[in-house]
C-alpha cells in the first residue's frame, strides 16, 4: 500500500472530526469559552497589578507621613509583565483539561451511540488509523481554539493601558500556549480512551476526571506537600519552597515522571517568567510523552474493542 | 405499612450504595482523606525536626537561654487538606449520586408504572432526598470515625471532647454543603432531556463555583501578589494597612462579593473557623465561633433549602419521563 492511500482515509477521517465539531457547535463553543476565559483572566490580571500598584502608591505616602525615611523599593518592579496572564494557568489547568476531556469523550461515544463504529471497523482503513484520524482531528481543533487564545492575549494586551509587550515576551506567551496545547492533548486522549473501554457513558466521563483529579490535587499534593486549594494559586505554586523530609523527597522520586500536571505548571511559570526556575527540558519532554503513551493506549484499546459488545448503556 | 416515602428512600439508598460510581468515588474519597492527613502529619514531623534542628544549634552555640517557640499540636489542623477535598471532590461526589438518581429512572419503563401508581410526586422527590441523605451521612460518619481513629493512631494523642463536637458539627455543615450539590445536580438531570448535557452542565457549574470564582478572590488579593505579601515587604503595621486597604474599598468589595457568591467559601469559612483552621478561631469556644459566623451558616442552610426546592420544583411527569431519543 503507498503512503498516498494510506494518507486519504487519515484525511478523511480527520476532516469527518472536524466538520462534525463545527456542526454540532463544540468548535465554536470552545473557542467561545476560551476567548472568554482568556479576556477575563487578562482583565483580572491587569486590574490586580494596577490595583497593586495603586496601593503602593498609597503605601508610600501614609509611610511618608508616618516619618518613615527609607522605605521599600516596589516589590512588583520584580514581577514580569507577563505575570497579567497567571490565572490562564489555572484556567487551562481546570477548565481546559476538562473541556479537552469532553471532547476526547464525546468523539467516540457519539460515533457508538450513533451504531456507526461496527460499519467504520470492518472498512480497509484499519484501527489504528482510525483512531488516529479521530486523535489528529481533536488535536486539531484544539490547536486552532489554542491559536485563538493566543490571538485574543496578544489584542488584549493593545487595549491595556501602560502594558507593551516586548518581541522576546511575545515569544514566551507563545511558548506558554505551545506548552498548554501539549497538556491538553493529554487529557483529550484520556476523554477518547475511555470512551473507547468503558461501556458506561457516565462512567467513561467520570473516570478520566478523576485521572484529572490525580493529576491537578493528588500527585502534586504528594510530593509538594501543599494543600488543595493552594494549588490553585500561580504565586504560591510559584515560590512555595519543596516540603523537606523524607517522606516528600521519596513520593517526588516515585511520582515525578507521573505529575504531568506539576510539569504543566512549572513550565507554565517560566514561559510566563513568573517563575525564578530554570527551563526544564525533562518536563516538556514528560508532558509531550503522557500525551504520546495517552494516544498508544487508545489504539490499544480500540484494537481490543469487540464490535459485538458496542451498546453502550 | 411504609410510607411511599420511605420505600422509594430505602431502595435509594441500596441501589446508589452499590451502583459502581458511588464506590469508587467514596473509595476515592477514603484515600483523599488518607492522603491529606499523611501529608499534614509529615509537614509536622518536618516542622518539629527544624524546631530540634534550631534548638540544637542553639544549645550548641551555649544560648540555651534563648526561646523559640515549640510547634503546636492541634489536631484538627490536620484536617485542612481533607475539608479541602470535601469542598471539591465531596460536590463531585454529590453530583453524581444526584444525576444517577434522576438519569436511572428519567424516561423508563419503571417510572412510567410508577406514576401510574398512587404514589405523589413529592413522595418520589422526598423519598430520593431522604434515602440519599442518609447515605451521605453514612459515609460522613465513616469518614469521621476514619479521621477520628487514624489522627489518633498518627499522632498518640486522642481527640477532646470539644474537638470531637467541633469535628461533627464541621461534618454536619458538610452534609448541608454536599446536599446542595446532590439537589441542584437532580434539578438539572429532571430539566434537561439530555442526560450527559445535565451531567456536564453541573460539573461546569461546579467548576466555576467551587475552583474557580474562590480562586478569582484568592489570586485578585493585593496582599498575594509578592511572595511571602505585599504588606511584610513594605514593613507597614496592622493599623497602616486597615488605613491604605481602605482607600481601596470597592476593588475590595469586588473581590469580597466574588468570593460570597461561592456557596463554597461560606461552607469554607464555617468550616474553618469551627475546626481552629482559621487561625484567629483555634482554641475558641462554639458559641464564639457562632456568634462570628452565623452568617455564613445562614447562607448555607438558604442555599440548602433553595436546592432542595429546585429539586422539588423541576419533578413534574412530564420531566420524570422524557429523556433524550
Amino acid at each position: 500500500m503507498n503512503s498516498s492511500r494510506v494518507a486519504s482515509p487519515l484525511r478523511t477521517i480527520v476532516a469527518h472530526e472536524l466538520r462534525t465539531l463545527r456542526r454540532e457547535g463544540t468548535f465554536s463553543t470552545l473557542l467561545g469559552i476560551f476567548s472568554a476565559v482568556t479576556l477575563f483572566a487578562v482583565f483580572i490580571g491587569w486590574s490586580t497589578r494596577s490595583t497593586t500598584l495603586a496601593i503602593y502608591a498609597a503605601t508610600v505616602a501614609t509611610l511618608k507621613a508616618a516619618g518613615v525615611s527609607h522605605i521599600a523599593p516596589n516589590p512588583l518592579l520584580g514581577v514580569s509583565t507577563l505575570a497579567i496572564f497567571n490565572n490562564l494557568i489555572i484556567y487551562t489547568l481546570l477548565v481546559g483539561a476538562l473541556l479537552a476531556i469532553v471532547i476526547g469523550h464525546r468523539s467516540f461515544v457519539r460515533d457508538r451511540k450513533s451504531g456507526v463504529v461496527p460499519l467504520l471497523l470492518s472498512r480497509p482503513a484499519g484501527r489504528p488509523l482510525y483512531i488516529a484520524g479521530k486523535l489528529c482531528g481533536i488535536n486539531v481543533a484544539l490547536l486552532l481554539v489554542i491559536l485563538g487564545m493566543f490571538v485574543v492575549s496578544a489584542l488584549s494586551t493593545l487595549f491595556i493601558p501602560a502594558l507593551h509587550l516586548s518581541g522576546g515576551e511575545f515569544l514566551s506567551l507563545a511558548a506558554f500556549y505551545a506548552v498548554s496545547f501539549v497538556y491538553l492533548t493529554f487529557f483529550a486522549a484520556i476523554g477518547l480512551l475511555f470512551g473507547v473501554y468503558m461501556s458506561n457513558e457516565s462512567l467513561a466521563l467520570l473516570a478520566p476526571v478523576l485521572v484529572w483529579i490525580a493529576v491537578v490535587f493528588i500527585l502534586p499534593e504528594l510530593s509538594t506537600g501543599q494543600n488543595p486549594v493552594s494549588l490553585l494559586n500561580p504565586v504560591t505554586l510559584a515560590h512555595a519552597p519543596a516540603a523537606s523530609g523524607a517522606f516528600f523527597s521519596s513520593a517526588r522520586a516515585i511520582l515525578s515522571p507521573f505529575s504531568f500536571g506539576q510539569d504543566y505548571t512549572a513550565l507554565a511559570l517560566h514561559f510566563l517568567r513568573i517563575s525564578p526556575g530554570p527551563f526544564d527540558i525533562g518536563a516538556i519532554l514528560a508532558l509531550a510523552a503522557a500525551g504520546v503513551v495517552a494516544g498508544a493506549a487508545c489504539v490499544f484499546a480500540l484494537q481490543k474493542y469487540s464490535t459485538t459488545a458496542d451498546q453502550i448503556a | 405499612m411504609t410510607s411511599p416515602t420511605l420505600t422509594i428512600a430505602k431502595k435509594e439508598y441500596r441501589d446508589s450504595a452499590r451502583s459502581a460510581l458511588f464506590i469508587t468515588l467514596a473509595g476515592f474519597m477514603v484515600l483523599l482523606t488518607t492522603v491529606s492527613i499523611l501529608v499534614a502529619s509529615f509537614n509536622f514531623q518536618a516542622e518539629v525536626a527544624q524546631y530540634n534542628a534550631a534548638l540544637s544549634q542553639l544549645t550548641a552555640a551555649q544560648r540555651a537561654g534563648a526561646v523559640i517557640p515549640p510547634p503546636s499540636y492541634y489536631p484538627l489542623l490536620m484536617l485542612r487538606g481533607t475539608i479541602e477535598y470535601l469542598e471539591i471532590i465531596g460536590a463531585v461526589l454529590a453530583i453524581v449520586l444526584g444525576y444517577l438518581a434522576v438519569a436511572k429512572e428519567k424516561g423508563t419503563n419503571t417510572s412510567r408504572l410508577l406514576l401510574t401508581r398512587p404514589v405523589s410526586r413529592t413522595a418520589l422527590v422526598g423519598g430520593k432526598i431522604l434515602g440519599t441523605s442518609l447515605l451521605i451521612l453514612t459515609l460522613l460518619a465513616l469518614l469521621e470515625g476514619f479521621i477520628a481513629l487514624s489522627i489518633t493512631a498518627i499522632g498518640h494523642v486522642a481527640f477532646s471532647t470539644v474537638e470531637m463536637l467541633k469535628l461533627t458539627l464541621s461534618f454536619a455543615y458538610t452534609y448541608f454543603y454536599l446536599l446542595f450539590f446532590f439537589c441542584f445536580s437532580a434539578a438539572l438531570t429532571l430539566f434537561f432531556k439530555d442526560l450527559p448535557r445535565a451531567l456536564l452542565l453541573s460539573f461546569a457549574l461546579w467548576l466555576v463555583f467551587v475552583l474557580i470564582i474562590p480562586q478569582i478572590g484568592d489570586t485578585m488579593d493585593p496582599d498575594n501578589q509578592v511572595p511571602g505579601g505585599f504588606f511584610a515587604s513594605m514593613h507597614t503595621t496592622q493599623d497602616q494597612q486597615s488605613v491604605i486597604i481602605a482607600q481601596f474599598q470597592n476593588y475590595e468589595n469586588f473581590r469580597n462579593a466574588l468570593e460570597v457568591s461561592s456557596i463554597e467559601k461560606h461552607y469554607e469559612r464555617l468550616v474553618f473557623a469551627t475546626l481552629g483552621i482559621k487561625g484567629m478561631y483555634n482554641d475558641k469556644s462554639l458559641s464564639y465561633i457562632m456568634g462570628d459566623k452565623w452568617p455564613d451558616l445562614a447562607l448555607l442552610m438558604a442555599l440548602y433549602v433553595v436546592g432542595v426546592g429546585a429539586a422539588f420544583l423541576f419533578a413534574s411527569n412530564k420531566r420524570i419521563m422524557a429523556s433524550s431519543p
